[in-house]
């Protein structure tokens, strides 16, 4: 029994070990990237005679596979990594450690990528590179034409402030009587969302060295002050919780949300998307001069890192394929596919041609003003979650005409991150 | 007798007009589900006017399209594959430990038969975490094997199996002792044949349990093309609940098959539910 | 059967002795493998703090306990599976009987009605949930939209709890109703009959024959029901999305275990959770036993 149970192993790890030889096993989260991914990888199959095998986990369950993975398991060779746990997995030596591997490859220069993506990506203690910058994406404001048209409301601009933007949505509100909402928006549409009032009025919520936050700073209860007005003329978040902005905004029952890049394509595909349109984000007009100065008005981006499994049984080939995806010429193609923006500046204009008949270039006159990176902490899940659920933002989205509890809000949530940043998350 | 007969008319009246509207209840969801999956996305987020009806045509097509972007034919395999797998396990070791605990005598029997009640009375949660680590250490995530691997033995099947083999006349075995035969023919010719029916209560019980088990497959076949059918329709929601028609095409497609088992064997299922009786 | 000692077994009593432990050998490995270790390992990580990556860490002795305990979460979770429960088995265990006693008459069409009340108990959880959760949606629900009302079935935190209940109750009726019907089959008729002859109504029938000769099935169906309630996961996972403020007063505990070991990967949590429920779940069995021996009535 015992020695038919071994030669069972034996042979389970021979056919484990077979595929692997031949095969890198790549992991990404996101199914609307696969065939473009794939189509890159097999590019580099021809070249390299190496099999790419991509991999679809939805979102939760990726991070349980990696980590298990870093627990005994299998990693897969190659896989995305996010501002969200990137920098623990690298505490942890779970990532292979590209340092040497890009100062020998002359595709690669670390001076060509967006430098937040880059340092997210670095370890502070050592310096050490473990993942390349895959993309970059950053967000903007996606309006009804076709609402707008029928409540005779001025469309909006690109020198809008978010006063403007809750003129426009209190007429659409008040003139459909609630059955159409001027705007939605939930409290997980952080970086796509309400992060981006934060920084326009000053505040953040994690500082560039993400070691403290100023959530609760006077510059961000403003900016989510003006959030919470905005949430007065807004779809109530029982609504937004339970069917999605995305599709109250397809289903013509809000005029107006903030969407991150990574989305065009759902709206590009979707049935009215004739009736879609793209405009900046709204700019806090702070010092109340009429024009957006520098400072007033943000973008939040975010870049994925392609890393390697600290154990891949190919540490060569499985670098060797990272260093293609983000090389310049296939970040350019990557971008054409319309698979996502590059993660280095100035090959975005082959991302906005990548969806004719619809004009993205929002996204990329947002590049024109002031980015912040995600803000991120060495886990940044920890308190993310707690933050936009309740004894966190949703108390507010809750009841959005008490301004007190958005200001209690903002309180808890600084004490949610301080919390999570002592305990060295 | 007048009144008896106009009370009983009355009894009988009452009694149909709550059955129907139960099952008017019964139907509504399944109803709802399948007119959903008929609209477009337009239609079924459509408020005013509110369609009951598909009042475009009836999309049949979307469930072509479900079946094919979401590979239904790899989510039924692993799903029968599993059921398959844990149904065969089940009672083969069930009947096995059954007609040891039912008709044998032997050293440490009270002992090892207390371990099965034990078994039953304590939540299957308190397992999975190691059972996960297990599944993970041994390459298991991701493979069929891991979805079938804590269900192939069972405390519950073993103790109805038992029950099963109790209940049977003593003399017919004996006979069979007289004539020569050893324990393992008389189990296998005699005795297991008998226990049929135990048999197909505890196989409708595990495949039942198999289908519908959600956690377990969720978090040890995390990738869509390696899970079942019901953790496949919860990444399905988890991915893309908002279109409403190919969610509500998906759940159909998810549960056909399994009514349609269903109809076919009711008396069996009936019948196997009500002498198991198990914690479904 | 008294069991035979190993010294002074019989040639013959050995013989038999030998088959019966090879054919309970695989059932009782595969029970210590895969049921008691894991059960004792599940204890031991409970006094183990993880690392982010869920492997095991460092020995805390009791602290998970102690935030465990501490946790609000937790005693709300235990709450709202209790309140699951009090929705989900006394309503599915009455209307099942009602239903069973009246399926039990001789009507036209019992088996077209037993048919589809057992629908549900085919069906994967996952498929139910996702299909109540579209019939409660607020905006584009079948219930608001019909009965022109607007109300958030699912995200208001004060009947998010019922709402959740309901399709717990929906989906077991079948099943107790099978129970009770092969309960029912075995009341003797003559019992009924003396009972028609003394001038019961039905109604007098079935409060003095039918509930107390049934009480066994009853209280079968109770305790296992009520042991399901208390471990729901799936009609809480499906229907409830993170964003929504009811979560809080609706997830179970059984959830909340899900959510540190398997999203969070906080195993030393979660097994400590698990513990609880399970701690829980013992000292629920132990008063029902209590109950069943005052309760029921043997025939």
């Amino acid at each position: 029994m015992k020695r038919i149970a071994l030669l069972v192993m034996l042979m389970l790890a021979l056919t484990v070990s077979a595929a692997f030889a031949e095969t890198l096993t790549v992991n990404i989260w996101d199914n609307n990237q696969r065939a473009g991914i794939q189509q890159i990888c097999d590019e580099w199959s021809a070249t390299s005679g190496i099999d790419v095998k991509v991999d679809v986990i939805d979102w939760d369950n990726y991070w349980t596979l990696l980590s298990a993975g870093a627990s005994g398991g299998t990693l897969p060779d190659v896989f995305w990594m996010h501002s969200n746990t990137a920098q623990m997995y690298m505490d942890y030596d779970l990532l292979l450690d590209l340092t040497d591997y890009v100062a020998a490859d002359d595709a690669i220069n670390l001076d060509d990528y967006y430098q937040g993506i880059v340092d997210l990506y670095t370890r502070d203690s050592d310096g050490k590179v473990f993942a390349l910058p895959k993309d970059h994406d950053t967000i903007a404001l996606l309006w009804n034409k076709a609402i707008f048209d029928q409540y005779g409301v001025e469309y909006p601009t690109d020198n809008w402030t978010w006063e403007d933007m809750y003129e426009a949505a209190k007429q659409i509100t008040e003139k459909s009587e609630g059955n159409v909402y001027g705007m939605a928006m939930n409290t997980s549409n952080n970086q796509d969302g309400w992060y981006n009032l934060i920084y326009d009025y000053g505040g953040n919520v994690v500082s560039d060295t993400h070691d403290s936050t100023a959530i609760d700073s006077e510059g961000a209860k403003a900016g989510m002050e003006m959030m919470r007005k905005l949430l007065t003329v807004g779809a109530p978040q029982t609504v937004v919780a339970e069917t999605g902005t995305e599709n109250l905004f397809k289903s013509a029952k809000t005029a107006m949300i903030s969407q991150g890049s990574w989305m065009i394509n759902n709206f590009y595909t979707a049935e009215n998307h004739e009736d879609y349109f793209w405009a900046l984000l709204p700019y806090a007009d702070v010092n109340g001069n009429g024009q957006a100065d520098d400072g007033e008005r943000w973008s939040c981006y975010n870049g994925l890192g392609w890393a390697a499994a600290f154990n891949t049984a190919n540490p060569d080939a499985a670098y060797s394929l990272i260093s293609w995806l983000c090389a310049k010429e296939q970040q350019i193609k990557q971008a054409e596919l319309g698979v996502t923006m590059a993660g280095m500046p100035g090959v975005s204009e082959a991302f906005a041609n990548a969806f004719p008949g619809m004009d993205i270039s929002a996204f990329l006159a947002a590049e024109d003003f002031n980015l912040y990176m995600r803000p991120y902490t060495k886990m940044t899940t920890v308190w993310e979650d707690p933050i936009q659920q309740a004894g966190g933002f949703l108390d507010a989205w809750q009841n959005p005409e008490d301004p007190a509890i958005m200001e209690k809000a903002c309180d808890n949530a600084a004490a949610i991150i301080r919390d999570a940043i002592a305990q060295g998350y | 007798m007048e009144s008896a007969r106009a009370q009983a008319r009355l009894n009988k009246f009452i009694m149909y007009l709550v059955l129907f509207i139960m099952a008017f209840i019964m139907i509504v969801p399944f109803a709802w589900m399948i007119l959903t999956a008929l609209k477009t996305s337009q239609e079924a987020i459509s408020v005013d006017p509110f369609y009951i009806f598909p009042n475009n045509g009836w999309h049949w097509e979307n469930f072509a399209s479900v079946w094919e972007s979401y590979n239904f034919v790899i989510l039924y395999k692993n799903t029968l594959l599993m059921i398959f797998l844990r149904v065969v396990f089940a009672c083969l070791t069930a009947t096995m430990a059954g007609y040891a605990f039912g008709r044998l005598n032997f050293p440490g029997k009270n002992f090892f038969f207390s371990l099965v009640l034990i078994q039953m009375m304590i939540p299957s949660q308190i397992f999975i975490i190691p059972q996960y680590v297990m599944a993970s250490k041994l390459g298991w995530l991701n493979t069929v094997m891991g979805l079938v691997f804590p269900g192939m033995v069972t405390a519950f099947g073993t103790y109805l199996l038992k029950t099963g083999y109790q209940g049977l006349p003593k003399d017919l075995e004996e006979a069979a002792a007289i004539d020569g035969c050893n324990i393992g023919q008389r189990f296998l010719n005699i005795m297991m044949p008998l226990t049929r029916s135990s048999m197909v209560s505890l196989g409708i019980f595990t495949a039942l349990f198999a289908f519908k088990d959600l956690m377990w497959p969720m978090i040890v076949c995390p990738k869509i093309e390696t899970t079942t059918l019901s953790a496949g329709l919860a990444k399905m929601q988890g991915q893309y609940g908002s279109e409403y028609p190919t969610m509500m095409a998906a759940a159909v497609l998810a549960i056909v098959p399994m009514i349609v088992i269903y109809v076919i064997f009711q008396k069996q299922f009936v019948e196997g539910i009500a002498t198991s009786g198990g914690k479904l | 059967m008294k069991e035979p000692s190993l010294k002074k077994m019989t040639a013959a009593e050995k013989t038999e002795a030998k088959w019966a432990w090879a054919f309970i050998a695989p059932t009782m490995i595969g029970l210590i493998v895969l049921n008691f270790y894991p059960a004792v390992n599940t204890v031991w990580q409970s006094f183990f703090k993880s690392d982010p990556f869920g492997r095991g860490g460092k020995f805390v002795w009791f602290d998970n306990y102690k935030t465990v305990l501490a946790a609000s979460e937790t005693w709300q979770s235990l709450w709202n599976t209790i309140k699951y429960a009090i929705i989900e088995v006394p309503f599915g265990v009455v209307i099942a009987l009602i239903l069973a006693v009246f399926l039990n008459k001789k009507l036209k069409g019992t088996s077209a009605f037993r048919t589809i009340f057992f629908l549900p108990m085919v069906c994967a959880p996952a498929a139910v949930a996702m299909v109540w959760k579209w019939l409660y949606n607020q905006q584009f629900g079948l219930l608001n939209n019909v009965f022109h009302t607007n109300i958030a079935w699912i995200s208001d935190p004060k009947i998010a709890w019922i709402s959740v209940g309901v399709i717990g109750v929906w989906s077991v009726i079948g099943y107790n109703m099978v129970l009770f019907i092969s309960g029912l089959q075995e009341i003797p008729g003559d019992y009924y009959e003396a009972a028609a002859i003394d001038g019961a109504t039905g109604i007098r029938q079935f409060f003095h024959i039918t509930v107390p000769l049934l009480s066994p099935t009853t209280f079968f169906i109770v305790q296992t029901r009520l042991i399901g309630a208390l471990t729901i996961f799936d009609l809480m996972f499906m229907v409830m999305d993170k964003t929504n403020i009811a979560l809080k007063s609706v997830q179970s505990i059984v959830y909340v275990f899900y959510t540190y070991a398997f999203t969070q990967n906080n195993k030393g949590y979660g097994a400590t959770v698990v513990i609880v429920l399970v701690a829980f779940i013992m000292i629920v069995t132990f008063f029902m036993q209590k109950l069943e021996k005052k309760m029921v009535f043997y025939n």
